[in-house]
């Protein structure tokens, strides 16, 4: 065992001895709260990544992409069936729309597909940007995404909010469909960008093993 | 308990070359161990309250100080890539110098310059390597850094010695006289379930190190980046003109 106290229990020495932890506890605190916490996500979102690997080796590419955007007017089909007549006005879109549970069930799936799109655009725009080599670029390719995450993160707040409260607001829902479907799109034709230079080991890592 | 712990980490370093694949890591277990003994050996020959004592454990503390920051390094830069690690290195260039600075203020500030020094140094170092770690994780998390089995065991030893560390001197700084042998317990033991930590994932053999393969050139990225960038910046000049005439 380190018995290590020579020095330490020198009373004048330690009387006067002030350290971070001792002048800031609560900040202390904090920090250490948020240290277990990252780590024990960072550790979560490790053990996931290795079992999404395993799990998507067969799958096609194209599921491997984000694609269930793609159902929203399927979706919107369906609510405007849903919506009595006397309810359908010209303002459609800016309606919030009370719904049965059937239908908030339909619109809940719907913004999970959309989450599951964001999280699959999300990481291979992540893993894109940490191979890049220059600061500068990094700075520039963060700030396009963060332009799409900011606001898809409130617009997904903010549905589910509405969702909870048993409404669906039509526009809303549109404006995180639009979000999700432009990352998908910048991320596709990134993937575009990296074939065409013949860089296909690159775009299957990307898909396949992030 | 402490020392055979400490043995056995390090021979489990050794028997599985952990020194190749974390070489400065590998270096503060034998550090460890090295001071160990050698506190044990003077403790001996010249007394506990010896002279040849208090500068045998003094200077053995930073140098494992020394040694614990570089760790943690190492684990930064095997963790972040490219500009990632650009960034993060300046960060941890400035947190080293903040915490050098702090520690050598404080020092002149008091009777005992070298002690206060060690002791401002390691709380400083403990808050500094749980803000590191922090701020590591979190980029971990933003930029899908991928680090393999025996790093995520290293990193989860040093959060857990750190998040002690930090609350054990936040609770036990008005209280340290008062408790002082629970205020060095609680930190031995601290440290004893870091190497649990450390220990358990070097008790099967390590997986063979690949090198990571080159998938992209520096320059080869260099160029399909500025292309992907254009075409976002065209995709966002895009998707304004439409929300202008559909949202107007």
């Amino acid at each position: 065992m380190r018995v290590n106290i020579y020095g330490r229990a020198w009373k004048p020495n330690s009387e006067r001895f002030q350290g971070v932890g001792g002048t800031q506890p609560m900040l202390s605190l904090i920090l250490a709260g948020a240290l277990l916490y990252i780590t024990f996500v960072y550790l979560k979102q490790q053990n996931a990544r290795e079992r999404r690997i395993e799990t998507q080796r067969d799958l096609p590419r194209e599921q491997l992409l984000p694609h269930h955007y793609t159902s929203f007017v399927e979706v919107e089909n369906k609510l405007w069936a849903a919506t009595a007549e006397g309810a359908r006005t010209a303002n459609w879109d800016t309606a919030r729309i009370e719904f049965r549970n059937a239908e908030l069930q339909l619109v809940r799936k719907n913004v999970q597909g959309l989450q599951e799109d964001f999280a699959i655009g999300n990481r291979i725009f992540a893993v894109v940007m940490g191979h890049s080599p220059e600061v500068k670029m990094l700075r520039q390719l963060e700030w396009q995404r963060i332009k799409i995450e900011f606001p898809y993160y409130v617009w997904h707040r903010l549905i589910c909010f509405r969702l909870w409260m048993g409404q669906v607001s039509p526009r809303e829902l549109r404006r995180l469909t639009e979000i999700v479907a432009t990352l998908a799109y910048e991320v596709r034709s990134m993937l575009n960008v990296f074939e065409r230079g013949g860089n296909v080991d690159f775009v299957d890592y990307l898909v396949r093993k992030c | 308990m402490g020392t055979a712990l400490k043995l056995g980490l390090f021979a489990l370093v050794l028997a599985r070359r952990l020194y190749r694949r974390l070489p400065l890591f590998s270096l503060y277990v034998a550090l460890v161990v090295a001071d160990d003994f050698a506190l044990r050996w003077t403790y001996h020959h010249f007394g506990y309250t010896s002279l040849a004592a208090k500068y045998e454990y003094w200077s053995s503390l930073g140098v494992v100080l020394v040694a614990r920051a570089l760790a943690v390094a190492e684990l930064c830069w095997r963790g972040l890539r490219n500009s990632v690690w650009l960034v993060a290195s300046r960060v941890l260039a400035i947190l080293a110098f903040a915490i050098l600075a702090y520690g050598i203020i404080e020092a002149a500030k008091n009777s005992s310059p070298a002690i206060t020094f060690l002791l401002t140094v390691e709380r400083s170092l403990d808050f500094g390597i749980a803000v590191i770690l922090v701020a590591l994780l979190r980029l971990g998390l933003r930029y899908e850094v991928w680090i393999g089995g025996i790093e995520r065991r290293v990193l989860l030893g040093f959060s857990v010695f750190s998040t002690f560390q930090i609350v054990n001197n936040t609770f036990m700084k008005q209280w340290m006289m008062k408790y002082f042998s629970w205020w060095v317990s609680a930190s031995v033991v601290s440290f004893e379930v870091a190497m649990l930590i450390w220990i358990a994932p070097l008790l099967r053999p390590l997986p063979t190190m690949t090198p990571p393969p080159t998938l992209l050139s520096e320059e080869e990225s260099v160029s399909m980046l500025k292309q992907v960038l254009e075409r976002m910046r065209k995709i966002a000049e895009e998707m304004k003109r439409i929300a202008r005439t559909k949202w107007k």
